[in-house]
């Protein structure tokens, strides 16, 4: 697949599938659910004004982080039924590491002191081997999805799929950041609202 | 081994056309509808000089093109204009939507290949800007279709251009660009000869500085000056680097006043720096030249370039507004563009007065230094005309 395949690809499921994963589409029978998405990703093709929405998107939120394809691509398997849901305790640990990264990342870019993070993707020797440690961590731990996403991250990477030159944006983008910094908070500011203000 | 900053003023000068006159001036751009502004110069050759701009309807609106002209150097004039990129054309290039262009930037690297990098925003105002690069392997007259740079992890918004590009001795590219989203700050990234990002470095920090102008001092030394966006002292800043670009020194602010607005830095041939600014604390009616010390200790004014008849700036009645700019236009415009007037004069209400009066400004110099020992520099001329200014370096020994 040469980049600019890829890249169609990822536009395409980038515009149709989280759309597929929000709608109560679990709620659908199985042959629904199926059509469902080959409904959206017809949809995510039909040109507005000669781009496509699919286009559209991609022009706001650029290309997404393979991290951020594959989860999307992996969400949208399991609710299609081919594959069932990974335990909830590595869903967290996935979450914390991609929010974590987040809290890494993005405050510096912002130029808010001279230090950034983001230069370490360009000549990513350090972040590799960082990001090499964590597979092998999460390897041992058994967490086969959280090492199926750092290395096709990797690998993405290594084949410069996206027009990024910046290891950091095949591992991260702000869309998956902002996805489990909010997930991670709405779990935990429970702790800290009085239960009368809790919904029921 | 790291890059070092390639002597562009180095080999062989051969002045073997010398301008009619130790300082002229003329219009670069011939279209009188249109807003223009952010000029760029480059040397195609002994002869050609290539400036770029944008020009629209008005700043960041959907027409907006990104227009050019040459100049004939032994001649003396300013060709026909002509669009170099467009919304529709970099959109199609681009695969995504594109709703407005802006400031370009050209330079001919060592290796004979044009570049052009320009912005373009998707969505929202500038903050959400993008870098774009096009290249000519023909000194422009086919391009390459333009592709984006990647160079912010937050959904790669938010790098403008505007300083010129400098050269290194591996064949890598030093772009200075800047930041305008939430945080107003400067870098300088590491281009390969083929325009892929290798790495970045922070030149400034924080929310109060933009737009760097690089000069290079020595093979690995260069001064960034940069405008001021803060509400602090309304100072131009400096910072410094000695190791090519990969770490520079806490921006400094310096004597000259600077309103929130573009300069331009070039080194002279007797190791002083030339700098084109607005010295002022508020507004751009007054565009001036100053050569200071590589110390940037003691400025020393030149020439004012263009200046509004009211010292304070203070905007006019269109009963003297009008006057003024005509023998202003008449004064610039240059022999070929003189036939402009009438057109221009037309146009004047919409795009210079408000009610309060009728303002001059001059602004977003763009300066360059040739091998054969002459300074360009071009510049937004009331937002209606990129106006050029050539001076010898014997002008330049006539001022003091």
């Amino acid at each position: 697949m040469t980049p600019l395949e890829f890249v169609f690809w990822q536009s395409l499921a980038s515009a149709a599938l989280p759309l597929f994963l929000l709608l109560p589409s679990a709620r659908l029978s199985p042959p629904l659910r199926h059509a469902l998405l080959l409904a959206l990703l017809a949809l995510a093709l039909v040109p507005i004004n000669g781009l496509s929405p699919a286009t559209y998107l991609r022009s706001v939120f650029d290309d997404l982080a393979l991290t951020t394809s594959l989860a999307l691509l992996l969400g949208t398997v399991v609710r299609l039924g081919w594959m069932a849901r990974p335990p909830e305790a590595q869903l967290t640990l996935l979450l914390w590491l991609f929010a974590g990264m987040a809290v890494v990342l993005y405050p510096a870019a912002l130029g808010l002191t001279f230090v950034d993070p983001y230069r370490l993707g360009f000549a990513p020797r350090l972040l590799l081997a960082g990001v090499g440690l964590l597979s092998l961590g999460l390897l041992w731990q058994r967490h086969y999805l959280g090492c199926l996403l750092l290395s096709v991250a990797t690998l993405g990477f290594v084949l410069q799929l996206k027009g990024s030159t910046n290891y950091w944006d095949y591992l991260i983008d702000p869309a998956l950041a902002t996805f489990c910094m909010g997930v991670l908070l709405r779990r935990h500011a429970r702790r800290f609202i009085p239960s009368r203000y809790r919904s029921a | 081994m790291p890059a070092a900053f390639l002597d562009e003023q180095a080999g062989s000068p051969t002045l073997a056309l010398s301008p009619s006159s130790p300082f002229v001036n003329s219009f670069a751009s011939s279209d009188v509808d249109d807003y223009v502004h952010a000029a760029a110069l480059t040397q195609l050759s002994e002869d050609t000089l290539l400036s770029v701009w944008f020009a629209g309807s008005r700043e960041g609106a959907a027409d907006v093109q990104i227009r050019g002209a040459h100049f004939d150097v032994s001649e003396e004039t300013w060709q026909e204009e002509f669009v170099l990129a467009t919304r529709e054309s970099t959109q199609q290039g681009l695969d995504r939507y594109v709703r407005k262009l802006g400031n370009p930037v050209v330079a001919l690297a060592p290796d004979q290949r044009l570049w052009l990098f320009y912005v373009s925003v998707s969505i929202g105002g500038w903050g959400g800007s993008a870098i774009n690069a096009m290249h000519s392997e023909d000194m422009g007259a086919t391009w390459s279709t333009p592709r984006r740079l990647v160079t912010s992890p937050f959904f790669n918004i938010s790098t403008l251009v505007r300083g010129a590009p400098v050269f290194h001795d591996d064949g890598s590219i030093g772009l200075p660009v800047y930041h305008e989203f939430i945080g107003k700050f400067a870098e300088y990234l590491y281009l390969s000869a083929d325009g892929e990002v290798l790495d970045k470095y922070r030149i400034s920090r924080g929310n109060h500085s933009l737009q760097p102008t690089i000069v290079p001092t020595g093979p690995e030394s260069a001064i960034a000056m940069l405008r001021y966006a803060g509400t602090e002292h309304h100072r131009v800043l400096a910072s410094r680097t000695e190791d090519a670009g990969r770490s520079w020194s806490k921006p400094v602010p310096l004597e000259p006043f600077n309103p929130n607005s573009s300069l331009a830095a070039a080194m002279t041939h007797r190791n002083t720096l030339l700098v084109a600014l607005n010295n002022l604390r508020d507004g751009r009616f007054r565009l001036s030249l100053y050569e200071t010390d590589l110390e940037m200790e003691n400025w020393e004014h030149l020439i004012d370039l263009d200046a509004s008849p009211d010292p304070d700036g203070d905007p006019l009645p269109e009963s003297s507004f009008t006057p003024a700019l005509r023998r202003q236009f008449m004064a610039s415009s240059g022999a070929d563009r003189d036939d402009l007037l009438g057109g221009f004069l037309a146009e004047v209400d919409e795009r210079m007065c408000r009610r309060a009066g009728c303002e001059f400004e001059y602004e977003y110099p763009y300066l360059v230094h040739t091998r054969e020992g002459i300074f360009h520099l071009v510049y937004s001329w009331n937002n209606s005309f990129i106006k050029h200014v050539s001076f010898t370096e014997d002008w330049l020994e006539s001022r003091n």
